[in-house]
């Protein structure tokens, strides 16, 4: 019994170190940023917009170990119709993106294979899917019900990530902070 | 049971899982250990009927070694059924995928995994079923130099047509190391002949007097100055000189 007493004695005393060491660096790292606003800001940037770059670590691991490892089960149905090729549709500027018109809810493919990095609300943009793609441009789909990608998961081109709800859709094509519409991504393309 | 403390985890494992995380593949982790999981199943349930004892399983990222409590001269017939086990459960899990699941993702990992043991090459399921093969018919030392010899010319032949570079780095070390040990691994199988009574069925009379022509199973007479059981020569080399 009195080993035990000992032994706890010594792993409270061990928490309370490594909590109390854990609050001095966060007070440090506090007091750095109110007196060095460039530190406060990379720190926001990095920590809130960016994601970890999800694509290099998919073909690394490729080239690592085969390409049949990673094995893509498609999940959608034959019958239903895709849209994800919008030459056609009506397109207006809309903040750094564009404002896309398309018929009532209608179900949208991936115009790229990549990994999905945010699904939620953006300002802005509604309820949006952020998507890695693997040629190196990120897409956001804004305004989207009935999302149907699960985040962090690989996603195949032309497969189904939700529906557009009501009769309009946000996209926005993003690569190293330049912002493309969709007729020159489609143009790079070709 | 198997305890817990049987089953070990290659660190290279981990680095594997989180490389499939960080890639957008992590449902399939769930299917690839389901296959890796039943595949060693196959070994261990043949070692249970044979009552052989396991003493650990070691996972890879490509499968699992399982390491038996067993003689090198024990029946290679049984052993032969133990190392095809694997395959055999998972040709039976490929019959229920067909008729019952019809998961696309498993019958990819199943495949793929099958072609991966059937190679003959050293720490893989192939390499020991050829092996268990040729101890049949063959000596012990030279079925196992042409083991070697094989899975080195099926590695140079298999990266060629599978391009996974993990799996040659991992396949070059074991060999090397194996290599190593091939004496070491023959001294053992005479050593065994020299300490426990073995009771083979068979013999055969060898006209030359070297001990690597030795096969498992059969009890060998040499020549010298007559007709002498392997035991004078096993002497010979192991007791200790006065």
């Amino acid at each position: 019994m009195i080993k035990l007493r000992i032994n706890n004695k010594k792993y409270l005393k061990n928490l309370l170190t490594r909590f109390l060491i854990m609050i001095i660096f966060i007070l440090f790292i506090l007091i750095l940023n109110k007196y060095n606003k460039s530190l406060a800001l990379n720190l926001k940037n990095n920590l809130f917009n960016k994601s970890i770059n999800f694509v290099k670590i998919n073909k690394l691991s490729q080239r690592l170990l085969g390409k049949d490892v990673f094995y893509y089960q498609s999940k959608e149905s034959d019958s239903m119709v895709i849209a994800s090729q919008f030459n056609q549709n009506k397109k207006n500027k809309y903040f750094d993106g564009e404002k896309i018109l398309v018929s009532s809810n209608l179900p949208i493919g991936s115009i790229s294979s990549g990994v999905v990095v945010y699904i939620g609300n953006k300002e802005n943009y509604n309820n949006t899917i952020i998507i890695q793609g693997m040629d190196g441009y990120n897409i956001w789909y804004g305004n989207i019900t009935n999302v149907n990608a699960s985040l962090y998961d690989y996603v195949e081109e032309h497969s189904l990530i939700g529906s557009a709800d009501g009769e309009y859709m946000y996209l926005l094509i993003e690569k190293d902070n330049k912002f493309y519409t969709y007729d020159e991504y489609v143009k790079s393309k070709n | 049971m198997m305890s817990m403390s049987k089953v070990k985890i290659n660190y290279l494992t981990y680095a594997v899982v989180i490389l499939f995380m960080f890639s957008g593949f992590k449902n399939n982790l769930l299917y690839i250990f389901l296959v890796f999981l039943i595949h060693e199943l196959g070994h261990i349930f043949f070692c249970k009927l044979f009552k052989i004892n396991v003493l650990c399983i070691e996972i890879y990222p490509f499968g699992g070694i399982i390491k038996l409590n067993t003689y090198i001269n024990s029946s290679c017939i049984k052993k032969l059924f133990i190392s095809s086990g694997g395959l055999i459960f998972q040709l039976i899990l490929f019959l229920i995928n067909k008729l019952i699941f019809q998961n696309k993702i498993i019958d990819s990992y199943n495949f793929q995994v099958f072609i991966y043991n059937i190679l003959p090459i050293i720490p893989l399921d192939g390499s020991k079923i050829l092996q268990n093969i040729m101890f049949c018919f063959f000596s012990y030392y030279f079925s196992l130099v042409a083991a070697h010899i094989i899975s080195i010319i099926s590695i140079i032949i298999a990266t060629f047509y599978l391009k996974n570079f993990m799996f040659l780095v991992f396949s070059i070390t074991f060999i090397i190391k194996d290599f190593i040990n091939l004496t070491y691994y023959f001294n053992k199988f005479l050593l065994e002949r020299y300490l426990y009574g073995f009771k083979f069925k068979n013999y055969h009379y060898y006209k030359s007097n070297n001990l690597k022509k030795l096969q498992i199973g059969k009890l060998g007479y040499f020549y010298e100055n007559g007709w002498k059981n392997e035991k004078y020569f096993l002497r010979k080399r192991f007791d200790k000189k006065a």
